[in-house]
């Protein structure tokens, strides 16, 4: 029924990215942009949103490139799919050994860092919210043990489940934020324009952050089935992304003002167990709205780790290759090979888990961990794969 | 491999299953308290709680009561619900709770009530759907009303709110809201006032919060009057002279917002259709205006009775309007109109000139009313 070639469709793409940007942005940002920015939070989000936007583009943009560069050459490959000039293709063609490897282990542990942080906030989320009163160590490893299964199956299993349960997740939250619309006092909204700019540079960064996993959509190309329209998908996900969060933003301040807003842990989820259903015939609708946020932000932990294990798998391989003979041509042992092939997922399970705890232990690192996103890893994301694109560019050219 | 990897995962998820998941005390062995009432004494918090016993409530044959009350004392909140919890051989459940009946004396404590309010906040404990209410009685005494009441306490509140036209037009006062209030600080909070008597409950009057601020007993016309011009209440009856009485409905308010020289106007024009109770004549009127309107054919002679009683009905709203202003500002230097909230929507200048300066703005606050009433035949 399935073909099973590891390769996902544009609409399983899509939804996967959704899953990715949804979940942690929804959470986080009412709370976060109250803090900063109460009634102009709305204006944060969708001003983060261009950037992210525009980043969209890059794909395209190295593909064309490409595209370019063999055009000139004589070559007719402009008609080639997606695997011919995906950006992990540049980067080995590109030449510099070094380069390469600094670019994948950033990508890895950006990876493990985002999947650490996502599991941080799904564990606390479990245990402030479901099962009170539970071990945060003992969830956190039991959803580790969960994503690490989810790892072991693939990204076209994953992109499986998460096209089947898209309706399922996102239909009732969407019926449920109509429902709050009725208690939505839009005076709260009011006055607009009231904060300083610093504060509105702050609250965009901050949105800018949470749609970070959409920076390793440059290393998703070899995964996408042919005719994938990358860039036009990524904007698709992001404008989706975008109305929730912008959404859930406008009904959270509407109802709990901006005073009450950043005082909140988790507004979206307080907002879901305020919501009177017709008929008062479902009690505890918030624990069953909890499970947005579990698939979605196990989607985010699952990309994290996805990524750092692909990753790391293509620095070992390159690797292998250097130690056979020096040579860069000789390909290792294939006993070898697998074996070490099997150690990167649960190594990869258990760096996610150390970050994790670190988080839960020293709460101080997640500044750091903010500030690393916002200084290194998003200039990084832009500037390593245009630079990389003109080496590439110039070395077909010499 | 794979397959081991199936039963290895199926496996954890069993064990989880049955290691975890809801706990394992019984339903019998449960405490679900309906309704509780807190109050502060010059050391301590006190709380009472009242809940039916389930045991009792399932034996038909029982000649027990089936409500029971629990109390509890503490010098912090966490003191507080640990004794809760420790009094009685039962589990608490706070999940039913329908009621928190706060002493006014918590309420007009400032840094207590914060500490209260934070601490259920922060532990989740209470929903934030329970029905908010201030007495003067003392926790026991509320609790014990259910014998007179003939039903838990939490239950009577919860019906009695439900059925009473007064608080079923209003939006109901939740602890969601007193959360709201405190947080965002220049609102106004009206919360029913119960005053046990000997048999029965009074919902009379009103508690007023202004933010933080305990401002005070309010009677209940005030308290409606203020909650009309807020746009808060779906209909409002007013009785006029010889048994005669309006209902009001279709409320619909508007603000507009003038400065001058620091003194600040505001204007709210409410619009409403009445329905007139008690003189036929004047009904039968109404009603051939309603049907000739759609013919677009009126009789001036009848047009200009009804108009008459309307301004007449305006004018005694305006006096009632005026009055309730100048008690809240007089009694509780309180805004009734809820305005200063609603400046940054209506009058951002205004807002942002008097942003660090609340009290300033009370202070030198003048409300004018003008009511437009459109007589209907049915509301």
């Amino acid at each position: 029924m399935f073909s099973e070639n590891q390769k996902i469709s544009e609409r399983q793409m899509a939804r996967l990215l959704i899953f990715d940007m949804c979940g942690i942005s929804t959470l986080l940002l009412p709370g976060l942009l109250g803090k900063m920015l109460g009634t102009d939070g709305v204006f944060a989000i969708l001003l983060g949103a261009v950037p992210v936007y525009l980043f969209t583009f890059l794909p395209e943009l190295l593909q064309e490139k490409r595209k370019n560069s063999n055009t000139r050459n004589g070559s007719n490959t402009s008609n080639i799919s997606n695997i011919g000039k995906s950006y992990p293709e540049i980067l080995k063609k590109q030449g510099n050994g070094f380069i390469r490897i600094f670019v994948l282990v950033v990508y890895t542990v950006e990876g493990i860092l985002l999947a650490g942080y996502g599991l941080f906030l799904l564990s606390d989320l479990m245990v402030s919210e479901l099962l009170k009163d539970s071990s945060f160590v003992l969830a956190a490893v039991l959803l580790m043990l969960l994503c690490g299964y989810g790892i072991w199956q693939g990204i076209e299993g994953r992109a499986r489940v998460y096209e089947i349960l898209f309706w399922f997740v996102f239909l009732p939250l969407i019926l449920m934020l109509l429902l709050a619309t009725k208690d939505v006092n839009t005076i709260y909204w009011t006055p607009v324009m009231v904060h300083s700019w610093g504060n509105f540079v702050k609250g965009t960064a901050a949105v800018v952050l949470l749609y970070g996993t959409m920076a390793f959509v440059l290393f998703l190309q070899p995964y996408l089935a042919e005719n994938v329209r990358v860039g036009r998908t990524c904007r698709k996900s992001l404008c989706v992304t975008v109305i929730f969060n912008a959404a859930i933003y406008l009904i959270t301040l509407g109802i709990f003002g901006s005073g009450m807003l950043p005082k909140m842990k988790y507004p979206a989820i307080t907002l879901m167990s305020m919501i009177k259903l017709p008929g008062g015939f479902f009690e505890r609708q918030d624990a069953f709205m909890v499970a947005i946020w579990f698939f979605t932000i196990y989607a985010f932990i699952n990309t994290g780790m996805f990524y750092a294990s692909d990753l790391l798998k293509a620095v070992w391989q390159k690797e292998g290759r250097q130690k056979a003979d020096g040579k860069n041509e000789a390909i290792p042992g294939k006993a070898d090979a697998k074996s070490i092939e099997k150690l990167i997922i649960p190594s990869v399970m258990v760096l996610t888990f150390a970050v994790t705890l670190l988080f839960y232990r020293l709460p101080e690192w997640k500044i750091m961990f903010i500030w690393i996103q916002a200084i290194a890893f998003l200039p990084l994301t832009v500037i390593l794969p245009l630079c990389i694109g003109e080496i590439s560019k110039c070395r077909e050219k010499g | 491999m794979k397959n081991r990897i199936v039963t290895i995962v199926s496996m954890i998820f069993l064990a989880v299953l049955c290691f975890g998941g809801c706990g394992n005390t019984e339903l019998e062995e449960r405490n679900f308290p309906l309704a509780a009432a807190v109050t502060l004494t010059k050391e301590n918090y006190q709380m009472a709680f009242g809940f039916e016993q389930l045991k009792d409530v399932a034996d038909e044959k029982s000649e027990k009561e089936n409500t029971s009350v629990l109390l509890a004392e503490g010098k912090d909140c966490m003191e507080l619900f640990l004794h809760a919890d420790g009094e009685n051989p039962g589990e608490m459940d706070y999940n039913h709770l329908k009621a928190l009946i706060l002493n006014r004396s918590l309420l007009e404590d400032e840094k207590q009530l914060g500490a209260f309010l934070g601490y259920l906040e922060e532990e989740n404990l209470f929903s934030r759907n329970t029905l908010l209410f201030v007495t003067e009685d003392e926790p026991d005494q509320v609790m014990e009303m259910d014998t007179v009441l003939k039903e838990p306490v939490g239950t009577y509140l919860n019906e009695r709110i439900a059925s009473d036209e007064r608080f079923k037009d209003s939006e109901a006062v939740t602890l969601g809201s007193l959360f709201r209030i405190w947080e965002n600080e220049n609102e106004n909070l009206w919360i029913p006032y119960i005053n046990c008597a000997e048999d029965k409950m009074i919902l009379e009057k009103y508690y007023l919060m202004q933010g933080r601020t305990a401002a005070g007993k309010v009677d209940r016309e005030t308290g409606e009057l203020a909650l009309l011009s807020e746009q808060k209440m779906k209909s409002y009856s007013i009785s006029l002279e010889d048994a005669e009485s309006v209902i009001l409905s279709n409320l619909c308010c508007s603000y507009a917002f003038t400065e001058q020289n620091g003194q600040v106007t505001e204007t709210v024009t409410i619009k409403a259709d009445g329905k007139y109770q008690g003189n036929r004549e004047l009904l039968q009127k109404t009603k051939h205006r309603d049907e000739k309107l759609e013919d677009l054919h009126t009789d001036s002679q009848d047009e200009n009775a009804l108009l008459e009683v309307e301004a007449e009905i305006e004018q005694t709203l305006e006096e009632k309007m005026d009055a309730m202003t100048e008690k809240l500002q007089q009694n509780q230097n309180a805004d009734g109109t809820n305005s200063y909230y609603k400046l940054g929507a209506y009058a951002r200048d205004i807002y942002l000139q008097f942003q660090k300066d609340w009290s300033g703005y009370r202070k030198n606050l003048t409300v004018e009313y003008h009511w437009d009433v459109t007589l209907v035949t049915s509301p």
